[in-house]
């Protein structure tokens, strides 16, 4: 009975919502096309085009049959399921019937590499899904699913990030077909909790510019980031917690984690006044060779209670945040329209370089209850 | 094709543009490419006459044929420059002739969820398919189709609460 009241509520939501359709319209524009082809003749060129076309293909459909049909399989590839175990699996039935390595069932060669490059791209960074497998109903189309625990929040934003950013450059560095990817999260049930689409062509992009300057090696890296975001940190009177912590990514992309913590008096004013300053810093040190491809940031309440918890990608120019409370919200989620204000952001030229005010298409926000969604 | 031939052709795009289109707008979030795609859709369905004009379920092919279509407007888009991708969106909404200003809300619900639960929920609470159908429709059983709608509900839910 509840569900049939919510379906109605809904039905009638989109009711409110359709769009006008002028069929009339429609009729009279498949009309014309209809007489545009029936009228037009095709010139000799073309018809030339088309019969030497069909001649090539019947040829390479002739010679390479077995190809063919693996193209086919692959199209409709619904079989084709890697599955992982490792540690990141929780005790569900997936898993249980799996091996530390990818094992493939029913498949194609070429969708098998396709997806084994996948994995692989994942396990790069340190990403251990539970399967990956051919979307059904999309041509293109995976779906990942990956250990609820990893994706919850507050740090579930760092582990969707690392997700997207893997599936992103595997499929621009590999030439992957892949452009639509349902990433589900699964509990230790086997039950789906949560899941969100992404485009693994889109949503992110190579950043111009991102890191100039010589570059420097690691320590010197080290260094420079720990004195000019202890002096951020410093300034904006808040307390730095584990240290900086400086690591590596597949493809060599360098990967800054943060942790800091705010004061217990006047933890709104140290929170805005670090924001502001924290994200310029960075791109500095990537203007003198620190090569700082993301910025993990955790801040914590004076007592360690999450308060943000925020990814900035400078090399793909993405942001992905979770926030605790709409007190906390960050500028970069809901900019001011135009000005300077008392509040700025980091300076304009940067944040064009870099979208801090990216899309919205680009940004996830995941929400203290664990759902989440792309705002 | 003959005279009747056409005019059953007609009467199935009289009958069928407006809940295909509707359906589709709610799939690719833009009225405009969901009504090119119909076009697209009914003239697939002149050119396959022949094979098609008996089709035991001939509603089930428009729409199984406009998804596909949909999915390579996608596809396509996919591959523009971002930048491309975002005058698009932006120009989406309101695009064509006569005006259209859903709910904000709704469509921007809709954009967050994985593309088969929108598909779903599009076919069955606007297309007003029947459960089975849409799971012709989208290739997949009677239970995944459940489980998509299920996850949509939740989803959709929330914003009527906050409405």
């Amino acid at each position: 009975m509840e569900q049939q009241n919510s379906d109605r509520d809904l039905r009638s939501l989109f009711e409110r919502n359709l769009p006008p359709v002028d069929t009339d319209e429609v009729w009279s524009g498949v009309r014309q096309e209809i007489g545009l082809r029936r009228r037009a003749p095709r010139p000799r060129r073309a018809r030339l085009r088309v019969v030497l076309t069909a001649t090539v293909a019947a040829l390479v459909v002739a010679a390479v049959g077995v190809g063919v049909m693996e193209a086919v399989t692959h199209l409709g590839g619904r079989e084709t399921v890697i599955v992982i175990g490792g540690t990141d699996a929780p005790p569900t039935s997936v898993s249980a019937a799996t091996t530390t390595t990818a094992a493939a069932s029913a498949t194609t060669g070429q969708v098998t590499t396709e997806l084994t490059q996948v994995v692989q791209a994942l396990r790069d960074g340190n990403i251990v899904p539970l399967s990956v497998e051919p979307d059904p109903s999309e041509r293109n189309g995976i779906i990942v699913k990956v250990p609820a625990d990893k994706m919850a929040p507050p740090d579930g934003v760092f582990y969707s990030h690392r997700l997207q950013r893997e599936l992103f450059l595997a499929t621009h560095r590999l030439n992957l077909p892949f452009d639509w990817c349902d990433v589900y999260s699964v509990d230790a049930r086997g039950e789906e909790t949560f899941a969100f689409g992404m485009n693994p062509q889109a949503g992110m992009a190579f950043a111009e510019d991102w890191s100039s300057g010589v570059p420097v090696d690691e320590q010197r890296a080290h260094y420079l980031a720990t004195m000019a975001l202890g002096a951020v940190a410093k300034q904006a009177g808040v307390q730095e917690g584990e240290g900086l912590e400086l690591g590596w990514r597949a493809g060599g992309s360098r990967t800054l984690k943060w942790v800091v913590m705010l004061p217990a008096e006047g933890e709104k004013e140290a929170y805005l006044a670090f924001l502001k300053e924290v994200f310029s810093a960075v791109v500095q040190l990537n203007q003198e060779g620190c090569q700082l491809a993301v910025l993990e940031l955790s801040i914590n309440d004076a007592e360690g209670g999450p308060i943000l918890r925020d990814v900035h990608d400078f090399e793909l120019q993405s942001v992905a945040t979770w926030y605790s409370s709409a007190d906390f919200m960050p500028l970069w989620i809901n900019p001011p329209s135009a000005g300077p204000t008392s509040l700025s952001m980091p300076p304009l030229t940067a944040m064009l370089t870099l979208g801090y005010n990216a899309p919205h298409r680009m940004h996830r926000r995941m929400n203290s209850d664990g759902t989440g969604c792309y705002v | 094709m003959a005279a009747d031939q056409l005019d059953r052709l007609e009467h199935i795009v009289r009958e069928q543009s407006a809940p295909l289109i509707r359906t589709l707008t709610f799939v690719v979030l833009d009225r405009q490419l969901a009504a090119d795609i119909a076009q697209e859709t009914f003239l697939r369905l002149y050119v396959n006459w022949d094979k098609v004009a008996t089709h035991p379920d001939l509603p089930a092919w428009i729409y199984r044929v406009a998804l596909n279509r949909a999915r390579d407007h996608h596809r396509s888009l996919a591959r523009a420059s971002r930048l491309l991708e975002r005058i698009a969106g932006d120009a989406a909404i309101s695009g064509g002739p006569e005006r259209w200003e859903p709910d904000i809300g709704l469509i921007d619900a809709l954009r967050t969820l994985p593309k088969r639960q929108r598909i779903a929920a599009a076919l069955f609470f606007v297309g007003d398919l029947p459960l089975a159908e849409v799971a012709q429709v989208m290739g997949i059983s009677e239970g995944a189709v459940s489980s998509h709608l299920h996850r949509a509900r939740v989803a959709l839910r929330l914003l009527l609460e906050e409405g």
